[in-house]
């Protein structure tokens, strides 16, 4: 999983293929570790993503909460897949988490 | 564990067993059995289920390296403590003697002190090896009974007003589910259903889900008595669901993905309101072709503003009969990592008509095992098919589980 550092505050984390149960743990060990380093500004770019199950969404979900208790934010960006768009519509993720 | 250690000394020399036998009774262990060749050590681990071996090498016939190897390869034995004692000094001998499992060494002749001390610490890690198994047994205990109350919670007969037929499979990916669902009469002959699927699938899921089926039930019961909460919609039930979420403080990575729907069987509407639930509900077998409800909405969780949810309504024909599942179904892959997906299932709801709609969900099922190669799944499946069925058909309402 590759991370850009855009500026002490900011990074970019690029996760690729599918983000489920069976690797969800290592992107919340990734965050978790920004998230010490003390990052504010945290997007996850989906460029490469081409799933997401419901334990992958818990962790974005953790995460926008912990950052933004720290008036951070966790944000989305680069949704290209098609059946990525079509859950987080159905499920309405731009209320809660801003994709950009 | 307060009972005394028991060492089984083996060895075909008796004075070489008397000795080893009063070094151990000197350190204060007492209960202590010989044998003299390797057959008999082999059936004396059988009766005395001793908790640590002094192994002797060289013996005629069975040797210390295949009784060593013997007690390491049965699941009964296998964690029982093995020192090999032996006046072989050289390097391949006690790597043989690690290779067939042995947990220490000791060079003849035995120092006293060096024995207590090897006994005394693999005793310990026996004693801690126990401790933890029987930690995980009671552990294991307690989940299948966790298991029992969460099956016992799932309907176990469904409403049938005017021809109304269910049928349903269930199947988590563990012992314990994050699916969860339930189908109940609210009188007359509307039929409440609902599907949730939460995220994980262990003790928390599990839990979320009793949570799930309590809120729910406690929010029919007050309407039954006419407490005062206003209409009757799924909307209004997914927003009470909402509130009492809310006030759990439950963990921020937790969440709730649910369809819930109200059915009037006598004129065939459906409302429905739905959570986070991404994947389509399909209507089957209509004039029309297929048919699917997008149910859009946020998951139920503790985090974003207070959300409202929408509320849909679909009149299905007297032919169409109505199929919704959790993405354990969609998700599960092959043994090339392809995955089940939505392709498969339209094309099994395309052929279906009300005359085989009760195969539905056997069909899927077998489906579903073949493509996975296995008939255990790595996900929670739930899958609800309800049509109305011909006249004459029997009523068929069984929990089509795994159980």
């Amino acid at each position: 999983m590759k991370t850009v550092k855009t500026d002490d505050k900011a990074v970019v984390v690029i996760p690729e293929g599918s983000i489920d149960i069976s690797n969800s743990q290592g992107l919340k060990e990734k965050l978790l570790e920004l998230y010490d380093e003390g990052y504010n500004t945290i997007t996850i770019d989906f460029t490469h993503v081409n799933a997401i199950d419901s334990s992958g969404l818990g962790k974005l979900l953790l995460f926008h909460k912990l950052l933004k208790e720290r008036h951070g934010e966790l944000r989305v960006s680069n949704v290209t897949n098609e059946n990525v768009s079509r859950m987080f519509r159905i499920i309405q993720l731009d209320k809660v988490i801003k994709i950009i | 564990m307060g009972a005394p250690p028991k060492i089984l000394i083996v060895d075909d020399k008796q004075l070489n067993r008397r000795l080893l036998q009063r070094y151990l009774e000197e350190a204060g262990y007492t209960q202590i059995s010989q044998a003299a060749s390797g057959e008999e050590a082999l059936v004396r681990v059988e009766e005395v289920k001793p908790d640590l071996v002094l192994l002797d090498i060289v013996m005629p016939g069975l040797d210390g390296f295949e009784v060593c190897r013997r007690l390491k390869s049965r699941e009964e034995t296998m964690f029982i403590p093995v020192i090999m004692v032996t006046a072989l000094h050289d390097r391949a001998a006690k790597l043989k003697c690690l290779e067939m499992g042995a947990d220490d060494f000791l060079s003849k002749p035995v120092d006293p002190m060096e024995l207590k001390a090897r006994v005394r610490s693999l005793l310990r890690l026996r004693r801690y090896y126990q401790q933890l198994k029987e930690l995980n047994e009671n552990l294991l205990a307690n989940i299948k009974t966790a298991q029992r109350i969460q099956r016992a919670l799932l309907p176990r007969e469904y409403p049938s007003p005017a021809n109304l037929r269910f049928n349903t499979f269930y199947q988590p990916a563990e012992l314990l589910g994050g699916d969860y669902f339930n189908i109940f009469s609210l009188g007359g002959d509307v039929v409440c259903l609902y599907l949730a699927d939460v995220s994980g699938h262990q003790l928390d899921a599990a839990m979320l889900t009793v949570f799930i089926r309590e809120t729910l039930a406690g929010y029919f019961r007050k309407l039954s008595f006419g407490e005062g909460v206003g209409p009757f919609s799924p909307r209004r039930c997914l927003l009470a669901l909402e509130e009492a979420f809310r006030e759990e403080d439950f963990p921020p990575e937790i969440f709730i993905t649910i369809f819930l729907a109200f059915y009037h069987s006598k004129e065939r509407t459906l409302t429905y309101s739905a959570a986070g639930f991404a994947q389509p509900v399909f209507l089957y077998g209509g004039a029309g072709g297929l048919r699917e409800l997008v149910c859009y909405g946020s998951p139920i969780m503790s985090l974003g503003e207070g959300k409202d949810f929408r509320e849909q309504a679909v009149q299905l024909s007297a032919e169409e009969g109505l199929f919704l599942y959790t993405d354990g179904l969609t998700e599960q892959k092959n043994k090339d990592g392809e995955q089940f997906g939505e392709g498969r299932l339209r094309a099994l709801l395309k052929g279906m008509d009300r005359t085989k709609a009760s195969q539905l969900v056997p069909s899927l099922v077998q489906m579903l095992r073949d493509f996975a190669g296995a008939d255990s799944f790595s996900d929670d499946v739930t899958l609800i098919n309800m049509f109305v069925a011909e006249e004459g058909q029997q009523k068929g309402g069984e929990l089509n589980d795994d159980a």
